[in-house]
């Protein structure tokens, strides 16, 4: 018995001693999320004119923006090493800059460059990305540097950057009585805007095809709304609607075969959606009060639109193939102008509370809403490409600008303003 | 009735109680054994993430402090166990020395006692011998006389006579003399195995001494190992107490450390999972983050490991006892299982 009892204790502390190796496991379940520092170093230049941009500023500029990233300011730098070699790691880590953004722009003749960078982690002192030899014209200077915003941006975040997209949007300028409206379109950092068209009479409703291509705008002409499809490189423009009464809010498919529009040829305005190869239309809702602003669901099963049917103005779906309508918003005294994010997890919306106007996001999960802006008279939300940011219209010191907030509400800023009343902003999609 | 009887159920009932009897103490030892290692277990590194502020990091030290002062009195203990050991021994050493000299002594006294023995009984032959030799003369001399006062009388007669009782004189005084020389062989036959005996007697005397005293040392030896062995396994419980807060409070910081440094991606959701094995230093840094299970998205894990390169020295490490951050730090595994994000 005795022999038994030893015999398990040496046997115990054989385990024990087994036990005793057993790993220490720290389990971690929550994390400080600050922005990410990140430094983009000065691009070293070789070359005869004067550098066209300073590219290394864009890319800073594009990442702070986003609200994800903390940049360390230049000033603050111990060095400005333009290779992988001549980084100081050491230094990097000092200024807390997990990231490093090196690069170089050459001169190959008067108009052309060429730029390499490296995007280099501090703490692993690995390269996470290189690329040499990028060709680029003077001109496309700031498309280089927003190209190269993209790639970092996703390579330290995961989801695909919108630097390089677009935005359309209305400014009117002059006489206030009797402005000038333009159909603008400008980089999504508002540099580098061209003018469409120019009207006299007010446009309306400009969006994107999904490829980018093509735009669509309401264009007043004689007092009556006309819907124009127009391709952005040609410059070629076709009417596609013109029928009595109300004709607007054109919004592209995501097939990008048919339109969804507003006409109230019928007697009030209803949503009817525009096949382009047929030229048919087929009528998706039918009732005696006000259906408006169609916007489609990213799989184009269904459509969200604004409609007063409960009494006051609130957004409504519509199942395409069964035409079968729900409502969707309940919070706020109304909800106008939706916009679902190209995951079609959140619902951005114009939501009116004690008579101010906010861009409102709703959970489409759990119905959660969330008051996202605290400007003034907010209106037309557009929502970028990668579902990251929310553009939309409001009023700055009496003037209407742009301005842009994150989806989760954190990051918020104004466009540089041009001349003038800007309004109804809409985001370009991803350009292949 | 006889308990053994055929008829009784006494044998069977015996047969089946000491069977069930048996059974229970086997499982007795059996959950013993469980129970124990689950105690075990559980005072072991089983290290919940934990919030840890700088006091912790007090506790810390003091359980450091607590640890060396049990460990010292371990060392005292045992310093003096030995002490005692040394101080016995060298009691032992004088005792036994005594007792050698004791034995030195005795054995000499034994000899000389058998030298004298030898001597009086060499002397004794040497008296008898110097007896017998005068005996031999006066037989001699009174013989002579009588031959020389018969000579006249017997001149012729008796000479043959004469010469034969001569002879049988000296047959009996040789007679005589192998008789004392036999007498004397047996008595010293005797004498020897007296003092056979009594070397014998004092041998076995000797053994159970020597026997009695080896038995009281291994006692004493035995109670020293076992009072020795105690003080270890107390010493032992008492460091593993201390060690497994210690582990507490370090793993505490080292969660602590990494959390507000840990930045997740945007894409990243609650119950993504990776895994990493740290290796530390001594003076406290991180040697190597390594991904030993990923959570399947590149960026989540990645941000782990910046996380971990970003903790930066942990001074608290390099402080440990060597063995102790041996068995514990140089390798460590972090599991990043966020919980708190908003999807």
């Amino acid at each position: 018995m005795k022999k038994l009892k030893c015999f398990s204790l040496g046997l115990m502390m054989l385990l024990l001693s087994g036990l005793a190796k057993a790993q220490l496991v720290i389990e971690i379940t929550s994390g400080a999320d600050q922005l990410l520092p990140l430094a983009v170093v000065p691009f070293a230049y070789e070359g005869q004119d004067a550098l066209p941009a300073d590219v290394a500023q864009i890319i800073e500029n594009d990442l702070k923006r986003s609200g994800l990233f903390e940049a360390i300011p230049r000033t603050n730098m111990l060095s400005l090493p333009s290779k992988k070699e001549d980084v100081h790691f050491r230094d990097w880590r000092l200024l807390k800059s997990d990231y490093v953004v090196i690069g170089s722009v050459k001169q190959i003749d008067a108009s052309n460059y060429e730029i390499a960078f490296e995007l280099v982690n501090v703490l692993s002192q690995k390269t996470v990305e290189k690329h040499e030899g990028l060709a680029v014209k003077a001109s496309g200077m700031r498309d280089a540097a927003h190209y190269i915003s993209d790639k970092i941006y996703k390579l330290l975040t995961g989801v695909r950057g919108a630097f390089s997209t677009r935005i359309l949007y209305v400014t009117a300028e002059g006489d206030r009585a009797a402005p000038t409206y333009r159909l603008q379109v400008a980089d999504a950092d508002g540099h580098r805007p061209q003018v469409i068209v120019e009207s006299e009479e007010p446009i309306l409703s400009p969006s994107w095809s999904h490829d980018g291509r093509f735009i669509t705008y309401v264009m007043f002409r004689d007092r009556r709304p006309n819907i124009f499809v127009q391709e952005l490189a040609t410059g070629k423009r076709q009417k596609i609607a013109q029928y009595k009464g109300l004709n607007g809010a054109p919004a592209w498919s995501p097939d990008g075969k048919q339109l969804a529009i507003v006409l109230s040829k019928d007697g009030n305005p209803e949503i009817y959606i525009f096949d382009i190869a047929t030229q048919k239309l087929n009528r998706i809702t039918n009732h005696y009060s006000i259906d408006t602003e169609p916007s489609w669901e990213p799989d184009g099963k269904g459509i969200v639109f604004t409609s007063d049917r409960g009494g006051n103005p609130q957004i409504y779906r519509v199942d395409i193939s069964s035409k079968a309508v729900e409502r969707v918003t309940f919070e706020g005294d109304l909800n106008t102008r939706a916009r679902m994010t190209p995951d079609g997890r959140y619902l951005v919306t114009v939501q009116k509370n004690d008579g101010n106007y906010h861009v409102a996001l709703q959970d489409m999960k759990n119905g959660r809403v969330q008051i996202l802006t605290e400007t003034y008279l907010d209106e037309s939300p557009s929502i970028a490409p990668n579902g990251s940011m929310v553009m939309y219209a409001t009023t700055y010191n009496g003037k209407g600008i742009l301005a842009v907030v994150s989806v989760d509400g954190l990051v918020k800023y104004r466009l540089p303003s041009a001349a003038g009343e800007v309004r109804e902003p809409a985001w370009s999609p991803f350009f292949e | 009735m006889s308990f053994f009887s055929k008829e009784s159920y006494g044998l069977p009932m015996l047969l089946a109680l000491s069977l069930h009897l048996f059974l229970i103490v086997v499982s007795l030892v059996a959950v013993d054994f469980k129970e124990e290692q689950d105690l075990r277990v559980n005072d072991r590194p089983v290290v919940q993430a934990k919030v840890v502020d700088i006091s912790q990091t007090i506790i810390g030290k003091k359980i450091e402090e607590n640890k060396a002062k049990v460990k010292a009195k371990a060392l005292a203990a045992k310093q003096k166990t030995q002490r005692d050991k040394k101080r016995k021994a060298a009691e032992q050493a004088l005792k036994d020395r005594k007792k050698q000299l004791a034995q030195q002594k005795k054995q000499k006294q034994a000899v000389e006692k058998k030298a004298r023995v030898a001597e009086k009984a060499a002397r004794k032959a040497e008296a008898d011998k110097l007896q017998k030799r005068q005996a031999a003369e006066a037989d001699k001399q009174q013989v002579a006389a009588k031959k020389s006062q018969q000579a006249k009388a017997d001149a012729k007669k008796r000479l043959a006579q004469e010469s034969s009782k001569a002879d049988k004189a000296k047959k009996l005084a040789e007679a005589k003399k192998r008789e004392q020389a036999k007498i004397n062989q047996q008595k010293a036959a005797q004498e020897r195995k007296r003092l056979e005996v009594i070397r014998i007697a004092a041998e076995q005397k000797k053994r159970q001494e020597e026997a009695q005293q080896a038995l009281v040392q291994e006692k004493a030896r035995k109670e020293a190992l076992a009072a020795e062995l105690a003080l270890q396994a107390e010493a032992e419980r008492l460091d593993d107490i201390a060690e497994a807060q210690m582990l507490q409070s370090m793993s505490g910081l080292i969660n602590q450390r990494i959390r507000s440094r840990w930045i997740r991606p945007p894409n990243a959701k609650n119950g993504m999972r990776t895994q990493l094995s740290i290796f530390f230093l001594p003076t406290g840094e991180v040697d190597l983050a390594q991904i030993t299970r990923s959570s399947g998205d590149d960026l989540f894990d990645q941000r782990a490991v910046d996380a971990v390169y970003k903790m930066g020295r942990i001074e608290e490490l390099s402080e440990l006892d060597p063995y102790v951050f041996e068995r514990n730090f140089r390798q460590i595994e972090i599991i990043f299982n966020p919980q708190d994000l908003r999807r």
